[in-house]
């Protein structure tokens, strides 16, 4: 029977290894497992690791700066300020940026990461942002969109509008006398010296109140066209308005407003997916509170133990 | 500023404000790290670069002082004048700290130093720190959110005076002497971002108090009286004379500027009570001069032939109510003067002052509201004003 205690023989199965071994010396028998060969090659490598690094005590850490961030520094600042940074600009901002990579990385070694509100605050506001994304994903079909429009129809009218000439007058006497003269077959009203523009063109109730003062706006858009009216007053004096043109604040069909009606609806799918995420983040967790405080929660909570 | 405008060509401007709190460093005859007399460098380098002064704001109104200008009635204007906020003030500053006194110092430095370090333009602002513009007397939310309305030390709070003056002088002024100022207007070609920075840069603006007047002015060398009713009048102004913030050009022999002016009220506001003209010159000896005068009014007003003063327009104000009425005052004045004390030799500067009717001070409408009790020193109503950039003269040294 060979004596030596070959590998082919302790791959072979316990059983063969183990009788085999039986039959050798307990010093020979440790010299010859594989189990041994193995640390003494991992001894030997470590042994030449340290030995190459020298004596450092600590080997250095690596903190990793590439392309892609420097692509993302140029690209937040140029949206910024609207210009590509300069050269003496970029190393800048490469400085900072590496300088605040290092005290991160060397806070959250010594811990400073626990118990901060901001970071919790941030890192609770990332994680709702990565939920509202889930909510962006796949397009919504149009009958919803349009459904979502008919049922917020308010949201999506247009002002109303109004097209009208004015004159003025220093007096209410002044705008009547020459209305009635315009009835009598008289000459259209010129009204006295104003500082305003005879003609006003598609002006929104904002438009007419800016200039005119709010009350001025609301007669206004009150009269019916066609016709020279008043003495309508306003901040200024007193006017005989004609309006040419109006249009009711009509709501605006969906194709006109489809990309606000999908943003609304994106943002609506957005917070209902953060508030099933919140439900779902209570089923999840089991809250435990100190007895003195849970009245102040709205489940009823586990006690402390 | 410069460094930005060499590396970037951009273009930069600064608007500096409160020199009222400023213990007399804002128009100051030194410059304020080396303390090296102005020269013609730095009085050329300064109008580049702030071009607008911030004359009204929450912490007071910069325009004049009574003790500047103590013959000019509306003066005592929601005064901030005890202090910076380290020091006590001192009476010395005051000239070195208000922009009617500036303007004219301005002219005295011209001669001297062939620049004019303070040739500003006029804006105002609110300074709050609430991100709210509110400068509506019925809807201040004060300075901070910590003072607004409702707030219990809203009217007690301190503004200046945590620091213990160097001579132990109280300073201190607190929150109910706060104004609900202002807003800067931009005569600008078009709504863009360009035609604003342009407007700016050339000073064709004007500051109010916080309501929305819209004033206008031309100043020239052959407008006619009834040209203020013109209707095109902007048009006329700007081919025959020049806007607020400009420069009038050589004086034609024998020639005195004449100015068109146009006011409009708020149009959900208080009616006008008039238009008035301030002029500071330097004459011959060096000296500084000032006048105001009434140029248009509501009314059949006449100024009394002794004193040349203006009767006040009125107060309609119920202090209990809050409220006033617009049966007082006009809702619109056009207004034409002609200088007549001119004198092509003497540096001058124009600008247009316009006052409202009397209407609630915001501490009224509170008191009103919250049922406190009216603060002692402040008054109960105040007369909002809009304030023009300046037009100014300059002699030409003619040849023989």
């Amino acid at each position: 029977m060979d004596t030596t205690l070959t590998r082919q023989d302790a791959a072979a199965g316990p059983q063969t290894g183990a009788a085999a071994a039986a039959r050798r010396p307990f010093l020979q028998r440790i010299a010859g497992e594989p189990l041994l060969h193995f640390l003494l090659v991992g001894a030997l490598l470590f042994g030449a690791y340290v030995w190459m690094n020298g004596d450092d005590g600590e080997a250095p850490r690596a903190i990793r700066i590439g392309v892609a961030d420097v692509n993302w520094l140029k690209e937040t600042w140029s949206r910024q300020w609207q210009r590509p940074p300069t050269e003496q600009e970029m190393r800048g901002l490469v400085r900072e940026y590496l300088k605040e990579s290092l005290l991160a990385r060397e806070a959250m070694e010594m811990g400073l990461d626990e118990d901060d509100t901001v970071i919790r605050r941030r890192l609770a506001q990332k994680l709702e942002f990565l939920v509202q994304d889930t909510a962006r994903l796949g397009d919504p079909p149009e009958e919803e969109l349009r459904q979502y429009h008919a049922a917020h129809g308010d949201r999506y009218a247009a002002p109303a509008w109004i097209s009208f000439s004015q004159v003025q007058y220093a007096t209410e006497a002044a705008a009547a006398e020459a209305l009635s003269g315009l009835a009598a077959g008289g000459p259209e009203p010129a009204g006295d010296a104003g500082v305003f523009d005879r003609q006003y063109a598609n002006a929104d109730p904002l438009d007419v109140g800016n200039q005119f003062g709010q009350d001025f706006a609301r007669a206004v858009f009150d009269l019916e066209p066609g016709t020279w009216q008043g003495p309508v007053p306003s901040a200024y004096g007193v006017h005989l308005v004609r309006v040419d043109a109006r249009e009711a604040g009509q709501p605006r069909p969906f194709e006109e407003v489809s990309a606000q009606v999908r943003d609304d609806w994106l943002r609506a799918q957005q917070e209902e997916a953060v508030r099933r995420f919140h439900a779902e983040l209570l089923d999840k967790y089991e809250v435990v509170a100190d007895e003195s405080i849970r009245h102040l929660l709205d489940r009823p909570a586990e006690p402390a133990p | 500023m410069e460094a930005y405008e060499q590396k970037t060509r951009g273009r930069a401007l600064a608007i500096s404000r409160n020199g009222n709190l400023s213990n007399g460093l804002m128009f100051d005859d030194v410059t304020l790290g080396s303390k090296n007399p102005l020269d013609r460098e730095y009085a050329l380098q300064r109008m580049r670069s702030e071009p607008l002064y911030e004359v009204t704001q929450m912490k007071g109104d910069g325009e004049t002082h009574p003790s500047l200008s103590p013959n000019d009635e509306f003066a005592a204007f929601e005064r901030w004048d005890r202090g910076s906020f380290g020091a006590a003030k001192e009476p010395a500053m005051l000239p070195r700290e208000y922009a009617r006194e500036a303007y004219k110092r301005g002219l005295q430095y011209e001669e001297k130093l062939g620049a004019n370090p303070f040739k500003f333009g006029m804006v105002g602002s609110t300074d709050a720190h609430t991100g709210l513009a509110t400068t509506t007397e019925d809807n201040f939310f004060g300075k901070i959110s910590a003072v607004e309305p409702g707030t219990p030390q809203r009217f007690e709070e301190k503004v200046t005076g945590y620091l213990p003056d160097p001579k132990g002088r109280d300073y201190t002024i607190r929150h109910y002497q706060a104004s609900a100022s202002g807003l800067a207007a931009v005569w600008a070609k078009d709504n863009t971002r360009e035609a604003l920075w342009d407007a700016m840069s050339r000073k064709e603006v004007y500051a109010t108090t916080g309501t929305r007047l819209t004033v206008r002015v031309f100043g020239g060398w052959n407008f006619r009286p009834n040209e203020i009713d013109s209707p095109d009048f902007a048009k006329q102004g700007y081919e025959r004379g020049v806007p607020m913030g400009g420069d009038l050009p050589a004086a034609p022999e024998g020639q005195a500027p004449s100015f068109v002016i146009r006011a409009l009220r708020d149009p959900d506001g208080a009616n006008l009570d008039r238009i008035q003209i301030v002029k500071g010159w330097m004459s011959k000896d060096g000296k500084l001069h000032e006048r105001v005068h009434d140029v248009a009014w509501s009314g059949e007003r006449k100024p009394d032939p002794a004193t040349g003063q203006l009767p006040p327009v009125g107060n309609t104000v119920n202090v209990a109510e809050a409220s006033y009425s617009n049966s007082i005052g006009a809702p619109m004045l056009f207004g034409y003067w002609k200088d007549p004390a001119f004198d092509p030799k003497e540096r001058a500067f124009y600008y247009v002052r316009v006052l409202e009717i009397p209407t609630p001070r915001w501490t009224t409408h509170d008191a009103k509201f919250f049922k406190l009790e009216l603060p002692k020193d402040v008054p109960a109503s105040i007369q909002e004003r809009a304030y023009t950039s300046p037009i100014w003269y300059t002699p030409v040294k003619r040849k023989g």
